[in-house]
C-alpha cells in the first residue's frame, strides 16, 4: 500500500520514543491518582492496570485501519498533540467529577471501578495503542514486511525507559500529578511544533505553539492542583496537600479538627485520641514497667502520645513517609498529636517499618504494630510468619508483641472467624502465649514468650492518668465476648506467610462481602472473550498471548515479592517500571536483528520457540529464585543486593518477552500494519488477563508459587502450538 | 459546604444513571441501589430537587412561627403503592425452603394485601410489591405461592446481654442489662452501618438449617456453626433473657421492623411475664403495625438519621417523612422514646439544619425529649469521610440546649466534658454520671433529683438485674 511522501520523509522513531515516555509516565501518575479514588490494593492496580494494557490492545488493533490513511503526518500531529492534553484533561476529570457520579465519601464498588476506570482511560489509552500501531508500521522497511517491526518496538520502549527513569528519579520526588503529566505534555506539543516547523506547516506549528503557550500559562499563573484539591474535598478547608514518593496527603480543617489524608483515605483526626487508647494501652499495660518500646506506624496519630504517659526510657516510632512527619509539624499546630513529637524520649525512624525490625539491633520490651488492616499486599507483610520471627527476634525475653486487625461488633461471621484464626494460628506458631482482645476499634491480638494477664482492668483503674478507664474494658472486654474469639481460633485455619499471603485473600474477601458485584458474569464474559480469541488467532499471536501474560503474571510476583523485602513499591514502581522497559528493549533489539535475517523463517520459528521455552522455565524457578533471594545473606547488604537481583530479575523477564514481540510479529507476515495490529493486540490482551488474574485472583487464591507454575505451563502449552506449527 | 446546593439533576442523573446501566449489566448490589433510587426518584414523579426546595422553605418558615409542625408542610411524595422487589425471583427454593419451613424459621407475615399472585407488603413504607418468588427490600419476605412468609423468625444472627445505656437508652431503667438480639435484614442501605455483616444480609446468609437443631441454653456460647443452627423462639427468649438476669428485651443491632412478626410475638410474651421490650429501630414502619406494637413495646431508642430527605436518599435509601410520623406515634402511645441522632461530616453537620430538627423536636416531641448526638466514624461504604469534630458534636449540644431539651447526650466522645451526664434541669446538678457506656454515680430518689427533688423525664425504678 502506498503512503504519503511526507510521512516516509519523517522519522518515526522519535515519535515512537515520545510515545513510550509519555505512555510510562502517565501511567504511572494516574494510577497513582486513581489509587485515591479508589482506596486502592493490589486488587485494583491490577483492574487498572489490566484495562490499561486491555484499551491499548484495543487502540493497537484499530491501528491496522492506518495503513490507507494519505494524509498519516496530519493525523500523527493532531494525535499527539491530543495524547499531550489528554492526561491533564483526565487528571481534571478524575478529581472534579468524581462526586457528580459516586456519593460523596462512599468507597467506589468493585464493578464501577471496573467500569469507571475503563472509560477515564478509554481516550489516551486507545489513541496510544493507535499510535504505536501506526508509527511502528512505518518503521519496518516496507509496508508489506514486518520483519522490521521490532525496531519500532524497541524505541517506545526506550521511550518508557527514559519516561521510568525521569519519573522515579526526577519527578516523583520534587512534584505533584499535575507537574508530572506536564513533561510528557511539553515533549509532544514541542516534537510537532518542531517537525511541522521542519516540513513547513505552519497551521500545525501555530497550533502548537499555541497549545504549548497555554499550557505553560496555565501552570504559571494557575494552580490546577489547588483547585481541583478544593473540588475533590468539597466542604473541608484545605490547610496542607503534598506528594511524597510514598503517597498524596491532604490536611483538612473542619471545625478545629485537622483531618489527615492520605491517598483518599482518611488516616487520622487531631484531638480525637480516642480510637488510639486501646492499641497503646491494651499492649502496654502487660508491662507498665517498660522501658524500651517500639511503635510501627501509627505514632504521630496519637499513639506515641499515649504510650509516652508511660515511664519508658525510649520510644522507637518508625514512619516510612517523611511528609506525613513534615505536615503534622507544620499543620497539627498546639494538637498533643505535633506535641509528642518534641519529646526527648521519642526518636523518629524513617524507614519501612518491616525492614527496621529486621534489622535493628535494639531489643524491645513492648512492640506495638500500628498499621491499617492487611487490606494490601504490602500491609500482609505485617502479619505474615516471616514478620512474626523477625519482631520475635527484635523483642527482649518475655517482651510483648501487639498487632491489630478487623473489628468485632457482636456476631461472629464466616468472614471474620478465619480472619482471627489466621493471626493466631501464624502468632502461635511463633510465640509461647497468644490472647485476643476485641476492642472498641479493633480486634488486638497480644503475643509473647512471657506470662499475659488478663487482669487489665485493676492496672488501668491504678493509672488514672492514661485515662483508659476500666468501664472500657468492662463494656469490650465482656466474658462473652472474649468467649467468641477464642471459640473462633478453634477454626482449623492455613498459616499466613509472605508467599502465600492468606490473610490478604481473606481480607479481600470480608471487603467484597460488602459489595453484590456479579463477579462471576464478568468472569465468564472474559473467558469466552479470551476463548474467541484464541481460537481465531494464528499460532504465533497464541504464543505472544502467553507471553505477554508472563510479563504481567510474573512481574506481579517479583514486585510483591520486592515490596515484601523492601517496602514502598508506591516509592520504587518508577524506576522498576524502567527496568522491565530496559529488558523489553534489549530483548527486542537482540530478536530484531533474528528477525531481519534473510534466511529461512525456520530460524524465526526456532527463536521463538526458545524464547516461549525460556519463558515455562523461568516460571518455573521463580518461586525458588525467590525464596532463595529472601533469605540470601550478601556481604555488602540487603539493599543494595535488592537493588540488583530483583531489577535483574525483571529485566530478564522482560527481556524475554521483548525477544518474542519481533519475532512472533514476522512468523506468517504479510502487510506490517496488520502485523503489527495483531501482535501488539496479542502481547496487550496477554498482558491484561496476566495483570488483571494474577492480582485479583491467581495470587490470593492459589498463591504465589501456583501463579508461577501455572503461567509457566501456560507458555511451555503456547511453546508446543509453535512448535506443532513449524515449517 | 453545603450538601443541599443547587446543582443540575437532570444532567447528573442522566449521566449517573447511564453509567450504573452499563454497570447493573455487570453488578448488582450498590448498583442496584443507585438505579432503584433513580427510579424511585422517576417514581416520585415531579423529582427530587423541588421537593428539597419545599421542605427547605417550609421548615424556615415554621422556625419563624413556632406553633406551626415544622416539617408537616414539606411531607415528601408518597411512593407509588407498590414498588417493584429488589430481589426479584430470590425466595428460598427446594430442600433449603423445606428445611427452612420444618425449623418453624418460616412464618406467614402480618400486614400484607394479597393481589393475585402478587401481594403488597404493608409493614413498611417501601410497599414492596412482591411477585411469586421475589423478596422485599428488608431481605426477610418473600412471597411464596401468594401468600408472604417472614424467614426472619426463631432464628437470630445475634444474641448478646448489653447494658442498657449501649443502646443508647439513658432515661429508662439506667444501669439495667438487656437481653439483645436481632436477625438478618433491614429496609434500610445505610452506607456507614456498623453492623453491615447482619443488617445486609438474607436470614439464609446467617443461619443454616440443615443438620441438627441446637437449642438455646442461658450462659452457654455456641460457635458459629452451632450458633447457625440454633432456634430461639419466642418462649425460648423470654427463658433466656430471664436466665441471664435480664428484666428487658431488646430487638436491636439490624432492624428490628425486619423480623417484625418474631419481635411482635415475642414481645407479647414477655409482656405477659413482666419484661420490658426495647426497640432500638431505624422507624422505617407504616403506622398501622406500629399501632400494634406500640402495645407491647415499652421503650424506643430511633435513629433519627438526619433531617433531609435528600441525605435520607444519599446515605440510607429511605425517607423522612415516615420517621418523623414513626415518631409521633410512639409519643402519642406513651412508649418511652429516645431520639438518636448521627452527625456525619458533610451531610449532617450543618448547624441550621440540626438547629430545625432540634425546633421540631421540642415543638412535636417535648422538651423533655431524650436526645442523643453520636460521633461518625468511617465505616462499611462511607470510608472517605473523617470523624465528626468533637467541637462539632459540642456545637450541636449547645444548639439542642438553646432550643430547648433539657436532655442531650453525646456519644463517642468521651474527651467531650460530661458528654454523657445528666443535669437535673432545675438545679443544674448532675444526677446521672456515666463513662463508656456504664452508669458510675446516681444521685436520684427514685425518678426525682436527689438535690432538688424535681421531676426527671423517663422511667427510674429501681432496676437492678436479677
Amino acid at each position: 500500500m502506498p503512503m504519503d511522501e511526507p510521512t516516509v520523509r519523517r522519522p518515526m522513531k522519535p515519535a515512537l520514543f515520545a510515545l513510550g515516555f509519555s505512555a510510562v509516565v502517565t501511567q504511572l501518575t494516574l494510577m497513582r491518582e486513581l489509587l485515591c479514588v479508589y482506596s486502592g490494593n493490589e486488587l485494583v492496580i491490577g483492574v487498572v492496570l489490566g484495562n490499561w494494557l486491555l484499551l491499548t490492545g484495543l487502540g493497537a488493533w484499530g491501528g491496522r485501519t492506518s495503513a490507507g490513511l494519505r494524509r498519516f503526518s496530519g493525523v500523527l500531529d493532531i494525535g499527539l498533540l491530543a495524547l499531550a492534553v489528554l492526561p491533564l484533561a483526565t487528571l481534571i476529570a478524575v478529581r472534579t467529577l468524581r462526586y457528580r457520579f459516586f456519593v460523596r465519601g462512599a468507597t467506589v464498588e468493585p464493578t464501577e471501578t471496573v467500569l469507571s476506570s475503563l472509560l477515564i482511560l478509554m481516550p489516551y489509552c486507545v489513541l496510544s495503542g493507535w499510535l504505536l500501531t501506526a508509527c511502528c508500521a512505518r518503521t519496518a522497511e516496507s509496508s508489506d514486511d514486518a520483519r522490521g517491526l521490532g525496531s519500532g518496538y524497541v524505541w517506545d520502549c526506550l521511550g518508557g525507559l527514559a519516561g521510568g527513569l525521569l519519573f522515579s528519579f526526577v519527578l516523583a520526588p520534587r512534584c505533584g500529578h499535575f507537574a508530572m503529566l506536564l513533561l510528557p505534555a511539553v515533549l509532544l506539543t514541542a516534537w510537532v511544533a518542531w517537525t511541522a516547523l521542519r516540513e513547513g506547516r505552519a497551521g500545525r506549528f501555530g497550533a502548537a505553539l499555541f497549545l504549548l503557550g497555554a499550557l505553560l500559562s496555565a501552570f504559571a499563573y494557575a494552580d490546577p492542583d489547588e483547585w481541583t484539591t478544593a473540588r475533590e474535598f468539597d466542604g473541608q478547608t484545605i490547610v496542607f496537600r503534598g506528594y511524597s514518593p510514598y503517597g498524596r496527603l491532604v490536611v483538612t480543617e473542619r471545625a478545629g479538627q485537622r483531618d489527615f489524608i492520605q491517598n483518599g483515605v482518611p488516616l487520622f483526626a487531631t484531638g480525637d485520641p480516642f480510637p488510639k487508647k486501646e492499641t497503646a494501652h491494651l499492649a502496654l499495660l502487660q508491662r507498665p514497667e517498660a522501658k524500651r518500646v517500639l511503635l510501627l506506624g501509627g505514632g504521630i496519630a496519637g499513639t506515641a502520645a499515649e504510650i509516652l504517659k508511660y515511664p519508658i526510657e525510649r520510644l522507637d516510632y518508625v514512619e516510612l513517609d517523611p511528609l506525613l512527619i513534615d505536615a503534622a509539624r507544620r499543620s497539627a499546630g498546639d494538637a498533643p498529636e505535633a506535641r509528642v513529637l518534641s519529646d526527648p524520649r521519642l526518636t523518629i525512624r524513617l524507614d519501612d517499618a518491616r525492614r527496621f525490625v529486621r534489622e535493628t539491633r535494639e531489643r524491645y520490651d513492648v512492640l506495638v504494630v500500628d498499621l491499617p488492616d492487611p487490606s494490601t499486599a504490602q500491609l500482609n507483610r505485617f502479619h505474615t510468619r516471616e514478620f512474626f520471627r523477625e519482631a520475635h527476634a527484635a523483642l527482649a525475653p518475655g517482651g510483648v508483641f501487639s498487632v491489630a486487625l478487623g473489628h468485632y461488633e457482636n456476631r461472629m461471621t464466616p468472614e471474620l472467624e478465619p480472619l482471627i484464626a489466621v493471626p493466631f494460628r501464624t502468632l502461635i506458631e511463633v510465640f509461647d502465649c497468644v490472647s485476643i482482645l476485641p476492642g472498641a476499634q479493633r480486634i488486638h491480638f497480644l503475643a509473647s514468650d512471657g506470662p499475659l494477664t488478663g487482669d487489665l482492668e485493676a492496672r488501668a483503674a491504678s493509672r488514672p492518668e492514661l485515662a483508659f478507664y476500666p468501664e472500657y474494658l468492662r463494656m469490650w472486654l465482656t466474658r462473652e465476648r472474649l468467649e467468641d474469639l477464642h471459640l473462633a481460633t478453634s477454626l482449623d485455619a492455613p498459616l499466613n506467610t509472605d508467599l502465600n499471603p492468606r490473610l490478604y485473600y481473606l481480607h479481600l474477601r470480608r471487603t467484597l462481602s460488602q459489595f453484590q458485584g456479579r463477579y462471576g458474569v464478568l468472569l465468564g464474559v472474559l473467558a469466552v472473550a479470551t476463548t474467541l480469541f484464541l481460537l481465531r488467532a494464528r499460532a504465533a499471536q497464541v504464543g505472544l498471548f502467553a507471553a505477554g501474560f508472563a510479563a504481567s503474571a510474573l512481574n506481579v510476583v517479583v514486585l510483591l515479592a520486592f515490596q515484601t523485602v523492601h517496602g514502598a513499591l508506591y516509592r520504587d514502581l518508577g524506576w522498576l517500571t524502567a527496568a522491565f522497559m530496559l529488558g523489553l528493549a534489549w530483548g527486542a533489539a537482540r530478536a530484531t536483528r533474528v528477525a531481519r535475517d534473510p534466511g529461512p523463517s525456520m530460524a524465526r520459528h526456532s527463536a521463538f520457540l526458545r524464547v516461549l521455552l525460556a519463558l515455562g522455565v523461568f516460571g518455573a524457578l521463580l518461586p525458588g529464585a525467590l525464596w532463595l533471594l529472601a533469605r540470601l545473606e550478601l556481604p555488602f547488604g540487603a539493599p543494595l543486593a535488592t537493588c540488583l537481583f530483583y531489577p535483574g530479575l525483571i529485566v530478564a523477564l522482560a527481556g524475554l518477552v521483548g525477544a518474542a514481540f519481533p519475532l512472533a510479529a514476522c512468523i506468517g507476515c504479510d502487510d506490517a500494519a496488520g502485523a503489527a495490529a495483531r501482535s501488539f493486540f496479542a502481547d496487550y490482551a496477554g498482558s491484561f488477563l496476566g495483570a488483571l488474574l494474577a492480582s485479583t485472583i491467581l495470587i490470593p487464591v492459589l498463591g504465589v508459587v501456583q501463579t508461577c507454575l501455572l503461567t509457566g505451563l501456560l507458555n511451555l502449552l503456547a511453546a508446543g502450538l509453535i512448535w506443532s506449527r513449524r515449517g | 459546604m453545603n450538601a443541599d446546593r443547587d446543582r443540575s439533576p437532570t444532567r447528573r442523573q442522566a449521566l449517573r444513571t447511564g453509567l450504573m446501566g452499563v454497570a447493573a449489566f455487570l453488578g448488582g448490589g450498590g448498583t442496584v441501589y443507585l438505579l432503584t433510587r433513580s427510579r424511585s426518584r422517576a417514581a416520585n414523579g415531579a423529582a427530587l430537587a423541588p421537593v428539597a426546595e419545599r421542605t427547605s422553605c417550609a421548615v424556615a418558615t415554621a422556625s419563624a412561627a413556632p406553633a406551626a409542625p415544622v416539617v408537616e408542610a414539606p411531607a415528601a411524595p408518597a411512593p407509588s403503592r407498590g414498588q417493584p422487589s429488589e430481589f426479584p425471583g430470590d425466595a428460598p427454593q427446594g430442600e433449603l425452603w423445606e428445611l427452612w419451613q420444618k425449623r418453624g424459621w418460616a412464618r406467614e407475615a402480618r400486614y400484607v394485601h394479597a393481589s393475585g399472585s402478587s401481594v403488597l407488603c404493608q409493614l413498611c413504607p417501601h410497599e414492596c410489591l412482591l411477585e411469586p418468588e421475589s423478596r422485599g427490600r428488608c431481605r426477610t419476605r418473600v412471597n411464596k405461592g401468594g401468600k408472604v412468609y417472614t424467614l426472619a423468625y426463631g432464628n437470630p444472627c445475634s444474641l448478646n446481654v448489653d447494658p442498657i445505656e449501649k443502646k443508647p437508652l439513658y432515661h429508662y431503667l439506667p444501669d439495667a442489662r438487656a437481653f439483645s438480639l436481632a436477625t438478618a435484614g433491614c429496609q434500610f442501605r445505610c452506607l456507614n452501618c456498623q453492623n453491615w455483616e447482619i443488617s445486609q444480609r438474607r436470614p439464609e446468609e446467617t443461619k443454616d438449617p440443615r443438620g441438627e437443631s441446637v437449642r438455646a441454653e442461658a450462659g452457654r456460647r455456641y460457635s458459629r456453626g452451632e450458633f447457625e443452627r440454633l432456634s430461639v423462639f419466642p418462649d425460648d427468649v423470654v427463658a433466656l433473657a430471664e436466665g441471664t438476669g435480664c428484666r428487658t428485651i431488646a430487638y436491636t443491632y439490624s432492624e428490628p421492623n425486619a423480623y417484625f412478626d418474631y419481635m411482635l410475638d415475642t414481645a407479647r410474651l414477655a409482656r405477659a411475664k413482666g419484661l420490658k421490650n426495647l426497640s432500638i429501630t431505624c422507624g422505617y414502619i407504616r403506622e398501622e403495625p406500629l399501632k400494634e406494637l406500640c402495645r407491647y413495646l415499652d421503650a424506643a431508642n430511633v435513629n433519627l438519621k438526619s433531617f433531609s430527605e435528600k441525605t435520607y436518599r444519599a446515605l440510607n435509601a429511605g425517607r423522612l417523612q415516615p420517621i418523623l410520623d414513626t415518631l409521633r406515634t410512639l409519643k402519642k402511645h406513651g412508649v418511652h422514646l429516645e431520639v438518636t441522632n448521627l452527625i456525619v461530616p458533610t451531610y449532617t453537620d450543618r448547624m441550621e439544619e440540626i438547629e430545625r430538627m432540634c425546633g421540631w423536636i421540642v415543638e412535636t416531641l417535648g422538651p423533655d425529649q431524650v436526645l442523643h448526638f453520636l460521633r461518625f466514624r468511617p465505616l462499611h461504604k462511607l470510608t472517605h469521610l473523617p470523624s465528626t469534630p468533637a467541637q462539632t458534636l459540642a456545637d450541636a449540644r449547645e444548639i439542642a440546649r438553646r432550643a430547648g431539651l433539657r436532655y442531650v447526650y453525646v456519644g463517642g466522645a468521651p474527651e467531650i466534658e460530661d458528654a454523657c451526664t445528666t443535669f437535673c434541669p432545675e438545679c443544674r446538678k448532675p444526677i446521672l454520671e456515666r463513662r463508656y457506656m456504664t452508669l458510675t454515680a446516681r444521685r436520684m430518689n427514685g425518678d426525682r433529683c436527689a438535690s432538688c427533688d424535681a421531676k426527671i423525664a423517663g422511667v427510674f425504678e429501681t432496676a437492678r438485674n436479677g
